[in-house]
This record gives C-alpha cells, structure tokens and sequence, in this order.
C-alpha cells in the first residue's frame, strides 16, 4: 500500500527549482570547475543562453507520458548523481571548517538522516522552505555585505574576461547543464491545477543566473581570482573567510553556504526520489527516499562522484537536453493509442 | 447491566409517569444518590414529576417559577395537562423545550437543567435552571496585557458565550453546540462568522469534533490533542487563549473558535505561525508600538531557540568566530569549570526549569522564597563553586527572557524542546551541526498544517494578506480578513 506519493505543487516547486539553479551554478563556477577566473560571472549569465530551449522543453513534456520515461530515467540518475556530490561538498566543507578530524560518514550520516526526514515531509515541505530561504537569504547576504563592505575591491573584477572567450564559453555550458538536477523538481510537480497563462518555469528561472552572477561578483570582489584557486579547498577557505575580512566576520556566510547547500541537496534528493516513485509507482514514498538517500550517501562517500561530475559536466547538457528534446518531439507526433483520435 | 443501561437510555418516554419515573431511578441511581431529586406535585389535577440534581439547578427558580406556578396553577375544572399547555400557561421560566428521548433528558438534567415528567404524556418538558456555583468574570492569568481588555474566559460555557457576543454583537455570529465523548458527554461549542468563516473550515472543524471516539474528553487540552492535524509535531496547531477579545478578533478574521464547559480558554483554528507571536497589545497600542513589541517578540523567539546552540557551536568548535576580546572572557570564566560547555548547558536549562515549574506549584505566598532560592542563592553558589561560568548564566538567562516574551504558553514549550535539539546538533558537529538542526526545523515547520492551511503562510507560501505579520502597519492600511475567511471585505467595508 502507498503510504506516501512523492508530489509538489507548482508553487511550491518553482521557488525550489529557482534556489537549486541558482546556488548548484554559483557552486560550479565558485568552487568545482577549477581555478576561479573574473570571467565567471558573465559564465554564469551566458548559461541562461543554452538553459532556455531545455526549459522551454520541461514546459513542454508532460511527466506522466510513457514517451518521458527516457527523459525520467536520465533526470533521475543525474539528479542521484549530482545529490552525491552535493552531499560531499557539504561533508567536505564541515571538514574543513574545524571538523578535519571526523571521519566523513560520521559527517554524511547526520545529513542524510535530515534530508530524509525532510523529503519523507513530501514536497510542499520543501519548497515552501525554500521560500522561505528567499526571504531570508537576502537578509543574511545583506550582513554579509556590510560586514565585508571595506574590503571589497571593484579592481579584482579586472581583466573582466578573465583568461579569455574559450573558458568563459566552457564554463557557460558546463553550468547551464547543472540546471538539469537542479529544477529536475519541476518536472515532478503535479500540474493538474494548473490554469492556463501562468508564467512557465523558463520565465521564472532566467532569474537564477543573474543571481548567482552577482554572488560571482560579490565573491569576485573580496579576493584576486586566482590568489586562492590551486585546491578545492583553498577555493572554499576564500570563499568561507570572506577573502581578508577578519575571521570572526565569517559566520553568516557560513550560513549562507551550508543552508543554501542542504536546499540543493533536498530538492535533488526529493526530486530523484519522486522520479523513482514515477518509474516504479508500486514502491511508497519514504521507501524511495530512503533508497534514493542510502544511494547518494554511499556514492558521496565512495569519492566516485567527484571525478564523474567532473567527467560529465562538460556533456551533461547536451545529453539531457537532447533526451528532453526528443520525449517533446515524440510526445508531440501524431499517434494511436493513448491520443485520442479527434484531433 | 450496561445492555440494560443502554436500553433505558435509548428508549422514549411512555404516558405512566410511575414508569418513567421509576426509569429514571434507575439510570441516575437514585438509590444511592442523594442529590438526584424527584419533586412530586399536583397540577390542576395532574401529578407532576420535577427531576433536577441538587446542586447543579438554581433552587430558586425550582421552587418559585416551577413548584409555585404549578400549584398554584388553578382551572376552572380539572384538565389533561401536556407539555406545550404547561409550557405555554403555567410554568414561568423562558428557556423551555419539549424532549421526549430519555437519554436527552438525562444529558440536560445532569447538567443543570430541569424536566418536568408529566403523568399521561409522553413528553416531558425541559426548563433551564442551570445555576451552580461557577467563578465570576475575572482578570487573565497567563495572557496579561498593559492595555485593552482585561477579563478572561471562565469556567463556565454559558458565561464564555455570552462574552463572545457582547465581543461581537452580530447576528451572524454562530454558536453551534457538539456534544463530544461517547462514554460521558462534554458540551463543546463552535463559535464563528456564518457570512466570514469558510465554510470548509467550519465542516472540517465539526467533523473533527464529531469524529472524536474517546469515552471521556476531559477539557478542551484533550479536544486539542484529539483534532490536530499532526499531534506528532512539537509546535501545536490550534491556538489557545483565555482572551475573549483575541478569540473574537480571530472569529472576525474568519476562524472558528472552540469552547467547552469547565475550560476557561478558547481553541482557535486554522492558525499560522505568526498568530502564536502575536498580542492583544498589538491591536490596542498604535502601530509604531505594536511594530515595535511585536519585532521584540520575534527576535526573542530566534534567541529563545539558537542562541544556546550557537554559543556551544562557536566555543566548542569554532573559536575562530569570536572577536579575541570575548574570546579572552569567555576562556578566563570558564577556566575553573570542570564541565563541557554541553554539560554545563544542559545543567543551567534543567535547573532554570526546575525553578520555572517549581514556580508554577508552589503556593503564592511563598513564590518570593522561590525567587530568592533559584537566581540568588543558587545562581551566586553555582558560579563560586565554578560549577557554572558567569557567561553562560547570562546567555541562559537571556534565552529564558526570550521564551517568556512568547504569548503562546504551549508553542513556548514546543520551542524549548525545539531549542534542546538545536543544543544537541550544535554539541554534535558544531556550525554544521546546527544549520542541519535549524534546516530541519524549517522544512519542518514549513510541512506542518493547521486545518489543512499551510503553517508558515501567508509567508511560505505567500498569500494575500493584511500588512500586520511580523510588522504591524497603520489599522487603515489593513483591509482584508485573514486569507482563510471566505469573504474578502474588511472591518471598514472596503474589498480586499
């Protein structure tokens, strides 16, 4: 018997797809995709470019359409994928902070046990937290920037394109594949109330990228790109410590980094698990929390995600894109069977 | 001897008076007891049963309304007597009703009222002499405010009812009785705007009442416990308040008030978080003070549940975020205290608690004593023992203030349990630790429903609402009822 059926309303979902593209871009371009350039922000907003037709096509396939099963199976491995390393970034962030003598799932544990309790309290849970997170995060973001407010240095911008065309171009694609797992929410919300002229997901989340440039360009401005980038963690030191401002000035932006990290976690996981429960309608929905969590936990800890999310970044738009282009190709050619036949 | 019970009780009223006198005898066990009472007397030639329990009907109206109009009662010749004649010629009481049921009968006789069994008819007739002892209106105990209204709910319904339409003088206000419990029946009563209230929410709020199938409902706690939608979640869904003002403020804002007999305070369902922050103060004060009280409140709640877990995270784990200066006074005053800092919290919030419950029990006179025990001697014993280091008695002295600003009795409770598992993520991984203790509590809160309605709303999800959330703007700028009333006009009558 189904006890719980993984589901989000739209008004829920689109505020969590908002915060998930939104901090997984500033992520990607911050701290995973290598040294950091002044070039990123402009990434990070070229990234819109490549993520419009993809939404477009979200918009488009209905998610309880056979032909969207490929496109399901593909959101759903990569939005398990990118969970596991959401999850790493965090254990790998609390390890660097003071906890380095921990091991790691004794770090993991604590957080996926959270966000299964939090995806076991279904979708509206989450994506009201994540309006709620909207709120606040400007709030929190607000004292970070008055606290840091004298060390910022506009001329750390400079050379604008950082090192050139070609890594800023790389950089784009790469990130605008991570809105894939970051609004797969969406495509798991139950549109049956929705009414006609509501603005899509693609209007709402072209926003996301404007917000993650101007964290790039906050972050831009507290230390010289580059001064920091050798290793991940000296990237997340940077970032954490607020490049030179004083030490003690650095809480709320440790905040700011692991709240908006366990909203990413919490929307891919609740998102990877409600595609489950789409492929196999007969399992319940904690069951597939759980398994979806155990997963992703044990993937984060194996380290295998670190060097497959490096490996599919550069890939990971146009394979999902294309799927997704395809289920809408598909779903819109005329055929017997479940279409009815009067036209 | 149940199954006979239930029989006599089910049955109807028969024309012999002996038989249904001797009836019930039997079902009030007036054999042994003594102040079940049954009055016998002639009416124009009529015997006459007048049932009440001593104690709980007003004697005076029995013996000068009921007892004297009947026999004094005089008719040219004898005649049949039957209910609506004695209703309509002799007895002298305005509340009075014909009731055939026994079981209905019972109910009402044992609550006060007073039937009348007449013999060769096969209905008696109900009068309302409910006149037990009962405490008058008085002062609010725990829901004090410096300005506005001043009396609390009492004990008895009736009283309470009459308080909520002298609060809201309208024909529309509805009282709408339901009787809860199967074993033995409490009198519950809905209280609502029948052209403000949503009718869904009012459906949900009856179901649910009726839906209850415990033998006993003692007060409305128990109501509560039985009607929520999660009875799991620490922070309750349904305000309580012994405010008649505040449950006729909600009751116009479209929610639906629960009262019951023997509690005095009022359910108030749906709700949101932000209710449970607010006062009666707010509405009586101008808008700067009410903003003002109301952010104090807020800020005391955030206090009231991190700080502890934020102190134990930063000085167990991250020294680095204190500025040296404190770091330096934190480590001096801690220096000849042999617990951890999780310890020594945890010791300092058990013993404040103690004091805080202890407070409550012991007797007025000697509260004072309490006081002198809990913060002087102990306190001032604790820090020169080095049991307990001066700073962490003023950050637990802090948090208790903030508890204590919360209006809402239970929610400050559900906050303090909330503020024990923040403590103990915080003394488990540090910053880390307590962003994943403060996330759960948010998306947890963020699930929870009150009535079907979103807790955290109109915030998460946004709704339409008045500009008096967590700041209070000018009273003209607020047009609308809350966003769960059925109908959008405003106290001023303009649409919102």
């Amino acid at each position: 018997m189904i006890v719980l059926k993984l589901n989000i309303s739209r008004i829920a979902s689109i505020p969590a797809a908002f915060v998930g593209a939104t901090i997984r871009i500033f992520l990607d371009l911050a701290l995973d995709g290598g040294t950091i350039h002044n070039g990123a922000w402009i990434a990070a907003l070229l990234s819109a470019l490549p993520s419009i037709p993809y939404l477009l096509c979200l918009d488009a396939v209905q998610s309880d359409k056979r032909m969207a099963i490929p496109l399901r199976f593909m959101l759903l491995s990569v939005t398990a994928l990118d969970a596991a390393h959401v999850l790493s970034i965090c254990v790998r962030a609390a390890g660097c902070l003071t906890l380095d003598y921990v091991p790691a799932h004794f770090l993991a544990l604590p957080l996926a046990l959270a966000v299964l309790w939090c995806v076991w309290r279904n979708g509206d849970a989450v994506g009201y937290a994540a309006i709620l997170w909207i709120r606040v995060f400007p709030v929190l973001l607000l004292l970070v920037v008055t606290l840091q407010m004298r060390h910022y240095n506009a001329r750390w911008l400079l050379p604008l394109l950082g090192n050139g065309f070609p890594d800023i171009i790389r950089s784009g694609v790469r990130a605008s594949g991570w809105f894939i797992p970051a609004t797969a929410i969406y495509y798991v919300t139950d549109r049956s109330g929705d009414k006609s002229g509501r603005r899509p997901l693609s209007a709402w989340l072209s926003f996301a990228p404007a917000v993650a440039a101007l964290l790039l360009i906050l972050r831009l401005m507290m230390a010289p790109a580059g001064l920091y980038g050798l290793t991940w963690e000296a990237r997340l030191d940077a970032l954490l410590t607020n490049g030179r401002a004083p030490l003690y000035l650095q809480l709320p932006m440790m905040l700011v980094f692991f709240f908006s990290a366990f909203h990413l976690l919490t929307c891919e996981c609740f998102a990877a698990s409600a595609l489950l429960q789409r492929l196999a309608p007969a399992l319940d929905g904690r069951l597939c929390a759980a398994v979806v969590t155990v997963a992703c936990t044990g993937l984060s800890l194996s380290g295998f995600t670190v060097t497959a999310v490096d490996f599919i970044a550069p890939w990971l738009y146009v394979a999902v894109a294309a799927t997704a282009a395809l289920s809408s190709l598909l779903q819109g050619a005329p055929k017997g069977g479940e279409r009815p036949c009067n036209g | 001897m149940v199954d006979g019970f239930s029989m006599l009780q089910r049955a109807a009223l028969v024309p012999t008076l002996n038989d249904n006198v001797s009836r019930f005898r039997t079902l009030l066990h007036a054999d042994v007891n003594s102040d079940a009472q049954f009055r016998f007397i002639e009416c124009a030639g009529t015997r006459l049963c007048v049932l009440y329990i001593e104690g709980m009907a007003d004697d005076r109206k029995i013996s000068d309304f009921i007892l004297r109009a009947c026999v004094e009662h005089a008719t040219e010749q004898p005649r049949r007597i039957d209910a609506a004649y004695l209703m309509e010629k002799v007895v002298e009481i305005a509340q009075c009703e014909a009731e055939q049921r026994v079981s209905e009968i019972l109910d009402s006789v044992v609550t006060g009222m007073t039937a009348v069994l007449i013999d060769g008819c096969d209905e008696a007739v109900m009068l309302e002499t409910r006149g037990y002892p009962a405490r008058q209106v008085n002062r609010t105990t725990n829901e004090s405010v410096v300005i506005g209204a001043q009396e609390g709910f009492v004990e008895s319904l009736r009283t309470n009812m009459t308080l909520m339409r002298r609060y809201v003088p309208c024909s529309d206000l509805i009282t709408e009785c339901v009787s809860v419990g199967t074993q033995v029946p409490a009198r519950v009563t809905m209280v609502y705007l029948g052209n403000v209230a949503d009718s869904a929410v009012v459906d949900a709020v009856r179901r649910r009442l009726k839906g209850i199938d415990a033998g006993t409902v003692q007060g409305l706690g128990a109501v509560q416990q039985h009607i929520e939608d999660q009875p799991w979640a620490l922070l309750p869904q349904i305000l309580q308040t012994e405010r008649p003002d505040r449950a006729a403020s909600c009751v116009m804002d479209g929610q639906v008030v629960v009262l019951a007999e023997n509690s005095p305070y009022a359910l108030i369902a749906p709700i949101t978080l932000f209710h449970q922050l607010h006062a009666s103060d707010d509405s009586f004060s101008r808008w700067q003070y009410g903003t003002f009280l109301r952010l104090i409140r807020i800020i005391g709640m955030l206090i009231s549940v991190f700080l502890p877990g934020l102190y134990i995270a930063l000085t167990d784990y991250h020294m680095h975020l204190l500025p040296l200066s404190l770091l330096g006074s934190i480590a001096e005053a801690r220096a000849n205290v042999p617990f951890p800092i999780l310890i020594e919290i945890l010791i300092m919030e058990f013993s404040f608690y103690l004091i805080n419950e202890a407070g409550t029990r012991i007797p007025q006179q000697i509260g004072s004593a309490l006081g002198i025990v809990g913060a002087l001697i102990l306190g001032q014993a604790a820090v020169s023992a080095s049991i307990i280091s001066p700073i962490l008695i003023i950050i637990v002295a802090i948090t208790g203030l903030g508890n204590y600003a919360i209006p809402d009795y239970g929610f400050g409770i559900g906050l303090v349990i909330c503020r024990l598992f923040i403590i103990a993520c915080s003394a488990a991984f540090g910053l880390y630790g307590f962003c994943i203790g403060a996330f759960v509590l948010s998306v947890s809160l963020c699930g929870m429903k009150s009535f079907g309605f979103p807790y955290m709303a109109p915030v998460a999800p946004p709704r339409p609402h008045n500009p008096d959330l967590l700041v209070r703007l000018p009273i003209w700028l607020q047009k609308r009822p809350m966003y769960f009333a059925a109908l959008k006009v405003s106290a001023h009558g303009r649409r919102g």
